[in-house]
Order: C-alpha cells, then structure tokens, then sequence
C-alpha cells in the first residue's frame, strides 16, 4: 500500500527517538511499534532527551503496561530518569490509555489543551503525547478510532507533538480502506525496528 | 492437579510465559505457550480435546483476553479458562464482554509461580 514515501520513517528507537525530538511542534505521527519491549526503549530515550534537555512536558499513555511499569522503566537503563522528581513537578503526566481515552466524556483533547496551556504559563516548550491507540481496539472501536483520528488535525496548532503509538497487530486489524485513510491523515508514519542489541 | 494435564498459556510478553512454561513442565505438566491469541486459538481449533485448562492475559494486541476466552468456550465449554492481568479487573467490562461465559477463576500479575500452582491445584474438575 502506497503512502507516499516522503512520509514514512523506520528505524531503530533510538534513531527515531532522535527524529521524533527533532519534528515539529505540531507534529501528528503514527507510530507502529512491533512489541513493547522495543516500545519501552524507544519512549525512555524520548522521554529522558525531552525532558532532561528539552525543558517539555511529557504525557504518556500507556495500555499493554501498568503505569507502574512505566514509572520502573523510566527508572532504569537507558532513561534513568528521577520519575517520582518529574510526576511532582507535573513534567511527567504517566495515565492508564483506557482512563486518558474513555475516563470522561470529552475524552483525552481537554486535558491535552489544559497541559499545553499550563507548559506555555510555567515556562516549557511545550507538549509531547505519548498514547497508545490499544485502548480503543480492546472496547472493539475501530471506527470510533479513525473517527477520533480523522478530527484530530494533521499537524496541531497548538505547543504540541501527538505521537499516536499503535502495536503492529493491532493494525492488522484494519481494514485495508481505513489504513489508509489513517495513514494519510498522520503527517508521518514511523515504523520502530528493534534494535540488534535488543533481548 | 495431575500430571497429565495439558495447559494452554496465552500472555503478549514472552517474558511472563516462559518462566510459567518451565516452571509447570518441571511439574510434570504439559505446556503450550503462545504470544498471539490468534495463533494460541488456531491451535486450540486443531487440539481442544487435548488441553485441559487454558491461562490467558487479558490486555493483548490483536485480541483481548476476554473474547479469547469466549471463543475458547463456544469451542468446548468444559475447558477451564483463568485469565490474568496487571491491571485491576474491571468487573463491569468483564460482565460487558462475557455475558454468559464463565470464568474459572482471576489472577493478579505479577504472581509467583508457587501461587500459581496453588490457583491451578484449586480449579474444579
């Protein structure tokens, strides 16, 4: 399936952590991750770069994982990161994706907009979204998922990057028509490999 | 819980599967590990009279554990299912997603491996 090549990217997570890092503010990306161990090593490179040099804020969403399994990943090799230090200083917003996505009625966009405001008010450079799309397959809502997509903008005109992390069975789950679509709404497609090194 | 018994174990992290996988061989127990809920189903069409309980996560790409586990039942009812999971069961979900199938029994990840000889040495026959 053609999705014009001027938008895909692939490579190892640390490769695309970088890249990620180096987008645009505004960007909207899909990310396709293989399995979550490559997953985790890509959001702890991302998020010890964005946060201890980039002065972001950063949320994330996890759904094959705990939020605790989050917060011990980000506390060992390779982010290594004070977790507990940037939750209290609300840098690090760490939330279940079934809560962030299905926990209110105007779903996940109020908060994102109320966190993109309070970075500009204390000084930061803005926010990054880290979600995981499972939480809309485990409820069997695969169209309110394209539905929740396609309004979403293609690039944000807000201090934010979306990074919409999507496991690479969970989009096999599509139907050839709404990959597409979903594809060419995102301004990137990022598909992570694992890393050589990776157990 | 006897030595003949077959057991089908179902979890997206391999990391969680095989530690179980040697743990019951070494009980003498014989064991089926999958990381895809496609591939463990596919596998329970072709061998469902030879398993004898079947041990799956709930939260798992391509399908989760709790439309795994009606499949596995609409395909033979007496098959004991437990599902797992790290996150807190959500009992209206469960009640949602499995109106008329019936679970054996719900554990907690992580669990040792002691306690999960225990659940299973407790299932009805």
């Amino acid at each position: 399936m053609s999705i014009g090549a001027q938008s895909l990217l692939s490579g190892c997570p640390e490769e695309i952590s970088s890249k990620l890092r180096r987008s645009d503010i505004g960007s909207h990306f899909l990310v396709e991750y293989p399995d979550l161990v490559t997953l985790r090593e890509l959001y702890s490179y991302y998020i010890k770069s964005a946060l201890n040099d980039g002065g972001e804020i950063v949320v994330v969403l996890p759904f094959y994982e705990t939020v605790d399994t989050v917060r011990r990943v980000l506390s060992e090799d390779p982010a290594s990161i004070d977790v507990r230090k940037y939750e209290k200083e609300q840098r690090l917003l760490i939330m279940d994706s079934l809560k962030g996505y299905f926990g209110s009625v105007d779903g996940l966009m109020p908060f994102v907009k109320q966190t993109v405001d309070h970075a500009k008010s204390s000084g930061r450079r803005g926010v990054t979204v880290l979600g995981d799309m499972g939480s809309f397959f485990y409820y069997d809502k695969e169209d309110d998922l394209v539905g929740w997509e396609m309004n979403l903008p293609r690039k944000f005109d807000i201090d934010l990057k979306g990074f919409c992390l999507y496991h690479a069975h969970d989009v096999k789950r599509f139907s050839a028509e709404d990959k597409q679509k979903l594809f060419q709404h995102h301004s990137k497609v990022v598909h992570i490999i694992p890393s050589p090194l990776a157990s | 819980l006897s030595k003949s018994q077959t057991i089908l174990i179902v979890d997206d992290e391999s990391d969680i599967v095989e530690p179980m996988k040697l743990w019951l061989q070494k009980k003498g127990l014989n064991i089926h590990t999958f990381t895809d809920p496609l591939a463990a189903l596919e596998y329970f069409k072709n061998n469902s009279n030879s398993v004898d309980i079947v041990l799956s996560d709930i939260r798992m790409p391509r399908m989760n554990g709790y439309e795994f586990a009606r499949r596995i039942k609409n395909l033979r009812s007496e098959v004991r299912v437990i599902l797992m999971s790290a996150f807190e069961i959500n009992h209206a979900d469960m009640a949602r997603m499995l109106p008329d199938t019936k679970i054996d029994s719900l554990v907690s990840k992580p669990i040792s491996l002691k306690s999960l000889t225990k659940v299973l040495d407790s299932l009805p026959m």
